[in-house]
């Protein structure tokens, strides 16, 4: 299986060599009926045909022929592409759902900036320091800004989707700390450029590529809103993870050594130490920000992950699989 | 598929043509590089130097760091290439050829290569900057590639023929024994033919120890082999064979070409590609 729907031997090969045939249409409408199981249609309804073809047609459109054809190249297996080609689809979908993820940006940006009026001013669409004399005259692209606002130390990871009302606060004081940094090193910048620095910065573009998502696996804590307690604490940090994060922590958490985590994941064994490093630094930097409570949620993530992990072990020994999952 | 409506409003797109081919690899070419579990996309550096090439990992993904750079090749299609992770790969994992880099494309990632970094992007310059997973992903994908090898390893050891000589055992009497022809159990013990798994068991057994694995194929018939013009036809001879993967189809198809060289008593040099492609038509 490829995540989604079972690739059709042969689907990477044609699709790599630029061959768009019946097998890519049968895999590329199933994988998009399946993507669109639990989401809402576009008029209302049950998803009919047309929409589920429209929705192909639209990920094709959005990220371009050639990164669909490029994507199958350098796919090892008819697995790996098929998965990339759920992902896309389920991209798509979120787009949809949320408007352009620029736009989502822009509103928290203006959100942020706009509750520290005595730092922030915003004149002709552009933001400014409160007091900055210059004028809007940045002309050089936005990768010596992104590096900029890489100086400033924060605590957000990323802009995940489902920031809840007690982590939005923290959010926001890590978008005015990098907002303060870029607009001082650039002067007054237009919102739709501030806001794709600040996009950079918290690793939005990445969020479906790097399987961020909600904490659909942690307790359900949805009727509890705006307490803070461990499990709300557990599910943010959560989703601070990517999906190779939340897997390698519960891997370590279950006592996995580092060499059978490489030879599980297929990678090698200095690059899950560098992974482990990032994960430490990452999982520190969210526990120091969240200050009191930090441990308990630190212990109950893992403890739920390792438990998971353990579960898929024991299930694989259990049914008598010699190379586990 | 001509009256799929599905069809007919995805060819409006507007879709590249990848050459899809296995030429000699040179400077300047897309390819899609693969061995064993691994694949990834690389662009071709300079020309070849004996088995291996230099290369320049490439991603289909829109993002990169401050070295990448989004290069166009003549078929329609427009990678980013990370010209900071690059590697010299062996060109057996050279799969199939994607396309040709433009002009203008080749001398930015010429430049880049150089030092020029185009910064398109911002380097990467924190650990929780999630790019860096993305580029360990590549690093790690390259590395497989440059660390590839189906040559068997070299084993610390007593050569084969030496052990059997010191046994005592004439060629005839190991022929019998691995029920070959006493000519083969001569080309094995000059290294001029690599046991099978089963004959290194039994020659084991005789020879009270594990001979090294020295089986030496003639390096220009090694070269040639790696060629990518050959990978389709050993995939079908590994299909035919039921062999498990591309190493031992290789070090097979290698056997089986000197086995064929050494009955031709002509002296001279040996065109290995027709010799080669004798034994995969063959199979």
């Amino acid at each position: 299986m490829c995540g989604t729907v079972a690739p059709v031997p042969g689907i990477r090969e044609q699709v790599a060599a630029g061959k768009i045939d019946d097998c890519f249409l049968d895999v590329a409408r199933r994988a998009a009926r399946r993507a669109s199981l639990s989401r809402p249609t576009p008029t209302g309804g049950r998803w009919t045909d047309e929409e589920v073809e429209d929705l192909v047609l639209d990920t094709v459109a959005r990220v371009g022929p050639d990164k669909v054809v490029l994507a199958a190249a350098g796919a090892a297996s008819d697995a790996e592409f098929c998965s990339w080609l759920a992902k896309a689809l389920r991209t798509s979908l979120d787009l949809r759902a949320r408007g352009t993820p620029t736009g989502r940006v822009i509103r928290s940006v203006d959100g942020a900036l706009g509750d520290a009026p005595e730092r922030f001013d915003l004149t002709n669409g552009h933001w400014h320091k409160r007091g900055d004399p210059r004028a809007p005259e940045w002309a050089e692209g936005p990768a010596a800004l992104v590096q900029a606002a890489w100086a400033v130390t924060t605590a957000t990871v990323t802009l995940v989707k489902t920031s809840t009302k007690t982590w939005h606060r923290v959010s926001r004081h890590d978008i005015q700390s990098v907002a303060d940094a870029v607009l001082d090193f650039a002067g007054p910048l237009p919102k739709v450029v501030l806001a794709e620095v600040v996009a950079a910065r918290f690793n939005v573009a990445f969020i479906e590529r790097l399987g961020y998502d909600e904490a659909d696996r942690l307790p359900d804590a949805e009727d509890r809103v705006a307490i803070i307690d461990t499990e709300d604490t557990a599910r943010w940090m959560f989703e601070q993870l990517t999906e190779g994060e939340r897997r390698l922590l519960a891997s370590r958490a279950a006592g996995v050594p580092v060499r059978a985590i490489a030879a599980e994941k297929d990678v090698k064994k200095n690059q899950v130490e560098k992974l482990s490093r990032r994960l430490d630094n990452k999982v520190l930097r969210l526990a120091d920000q969240i200050g009191e409570g930090a441990v308990e949620a630190t212990a109950l993530l893992i403890r739920i992950l390792g438990q998971e992990e353990s579960a898929r072990h024991s299930s694989y020994e259990d049914e008598g699989d010699p190379d586990g999952p | 598929m001509d009256h799929d409506p599905l069809a007919a409003r995805l060819r409006e797109l507007g879709w590249p043509r990848p050459a899809a081919d296995q030429p000699a690899p040179s400077a300047g070419q897309l390819w899609r590089a693969a061995w064993g579990d691994v694949a990834m996309l690389v662009v071709v550096l300079a020309e070849p130097q004996g088995r291996r090439t230099a290369a320049v990992a490439a991603s289909h993904e829109p993002v990169g760091d401050d070295s990448a750079l989004v290069v166009s090749t003549k078929q329609g299609l427009s990678p980013v290439v990370w010209s900071g992770i690059r590697a010299s790969i062996g060109l057996f994992t050279l799969d199939q050829r994607l396309g040709d880099l433009d002009d203008n494309s080749l001398g930015a990632l010429r430049r880049a290569v150089g030092g020029q970094r185009p910064r398109l992007w911002a380097a990467i310059s924190d650990d929780l900057d999630d790019r860096t997973l993305i580029a360990a992903n590549l690093v790690d994908r390259l590395s497989s590639l440059a660390e590839a090898e189906w040559l068997p390893n070299k084993v610390v050891g007593e050569p084969l023929g030496s052990l059997v000589r010191q046994a005592g055992i004439a060629p005839s009497v190991l022929g019998r024994a691995l029920g070959i022809t006493p000519g083969e159990a001569r080309r094995l013990m000059n290294g001029t033919r690599q046991p099978s798994d089963r004959e290194l068991e039994l020659i084991t057994r005789l020879v009270g120890g594990r001979p090294a694995a020295n089986i030496a194929f003639d390096e220009k018939l090694v070269e040639d082999l790696d060629q990518p013009k050959f990978r389709p036809r050993l995939r079908l001879y590994a299909a035919q064979k039921s062999l498990p993967d591309e190493a031992a189809v290789r070090r097979n198809v290698a056997g089986a070409v000197l086995a064929m060289a050494a009955r031709h008593r002509q002296p001279g040099r040996r065109n290995w590609e027709a010799l080669i492609s004798e034994v995969l038509d063959e199979g």
